[in-house]
């Protein structure tokens, strides 16, 4: 069974008009050797991996950091790659004038953030546990919690954009984007666990989250 | 086992758009297009992707009437990857420059204008590769 989900899945209402109807072609064969766009230190600060620093004051709700390791298939770090992530607030709404959530926006918290992997393909984030939030698909439906990440990797073939859930989110049998996933154990892939020995007493819990991406083609 | 992809959602301008990049170094030739679904009405929330296979990058987010644009530097072809909202991975197609040989399908041809190239992306009509 596939890693990712189908194009065409119904049970989420947009994916009927913008799946793609033709046969897929093969993959060229010279785009295993395309590398990803090189971002240095000077596109990343180290204030942009902390979210919850940006404004004059702190943001409200539950403290959290989440950081793993951006691995490819065969295990070997992913070094120097460019991670970036976006999420709703604690309440749920997102600083997006299309969100219609009627929760409150945070003046103390924009939600996104980036991050360059380290040596040991590490990296590490502090924001703010996101709210679930309500969506139009179908009566009564609610997004799980999740932070969405994109990243480049080494390689073309590596660009990954996916979405971080956490541990036991009551919402996830009825939510079809989470469910889009055939296969359990991808599934299980996109979700972070709770990391209580990276937690911070008196200030902040953990979770832990690795991405796996494509293997690298190349030798780097 | 590879972490599976997820759509980009439609908020995630804030989050990949924040800093403008849609202008490659050194770039000379300006596209512009339109994302349309299959029922030929414009994708606002798509984020369009162009890589320069010779190196360089670019992306930008579509506005309300599905339009992107992008200076890119010139070479035969270009890889194109658009993600948005309902699209749980990504498509990814190529952008041929007119008279260019080699394109896979028609539909990967750019069209020439005034000051650039015209490269619209059909969701359900363009041709993409298998990623």
């Amino acid at each position: 069974m596939s890693v990712d989900p189908p194009y065409l899945y119904p049970d989420y209402r947009s994916t009927e008009l913008r799946a793609p109807k033709r046969p897929l072609l093969p993959l060229p064969g010279e785009l295993h050797d395309l590398h990803a766009p090189v971002f240095g230190e000077d596109a990343v600060s180290p204030l942009d991996s902390d979210l919850t620093r940006r404004h004059g004051g702190e943001p409200l709700g539950e403290r959290i950091i989440v950081h793993g390791r951006v691995l490819d298939e065969d295990g070997r770090p992913v070094r120097g790659s460019l991670l970036e992530i976006w999420q709703a607030n604690a309440a749920g709404r997102y600083v997006h004038e299309r969100d219609r959530h009627p929760a409150p926006l945070d003046p103390n918290f924009t939600g996104a953030g980036r991050a360059l992997t380290d040596g040991e393909g590490r990296y590490r984030f502090i924001t703010v546990k996101p709210g679930a939030y309500p969506w139009q698909n179908h009566p009564n439906a609610w997004r799980p919690a999740h932070i969405h990440f994109s990243l480049f990797g080494r390689a073309f073939t590596q660009r990954l954009v996916t979405q971080m859930y956490f541990p036991g989110d009551p919402l996830f049998e009825f939510d079809p984007i989470f469910q889009s996933v055939r296969d359990e154990t991808a599934r299980a892939r996109m979700v972070s666990s709770f990391d209580l020995a990276t937690t911070e007493p008196d200030w902040a819990l953990a979770y832990h989250f690795d991405i796996v991406l494509r293997r690298t083609p190349f030798e780097e | 086992m590879r972490t599976p992809s997820q759509t980009v959602g439609p908020f995630f301008e804030f989050g990949l758009c924040d800093r403008p990049a849609n202008e490659m170094d050194g770039g000379d030739v300006r596209v512009r297009g339109r994302v349309l679904d299959g029922a030929g009405e414009p994708v606002n929330d798509a984020l369009v992707e162009i890589w320069n296979p010779q190196g360089g990058f670019g992306r930008c987010g579509t506005d309300v009437e599905g339009r992107f644009e992008l200076l890119v530097r010139r070479v035969p072809h270009y890889e194109v990857m658009v993600f948005a909202r309902g699209l749980l991975k990504p498509v990814l197609t190529r952008m041929y420059l007119p008279g260019e040989t080699g394109a896979e399908d028609p539909t990967m041809v750019a069209q020439r204008e005034e000051d650039g190239l015209r490269f619209d992306v059909h969701l359900a009509e363009t041709a993409f590769f298998e990623l």
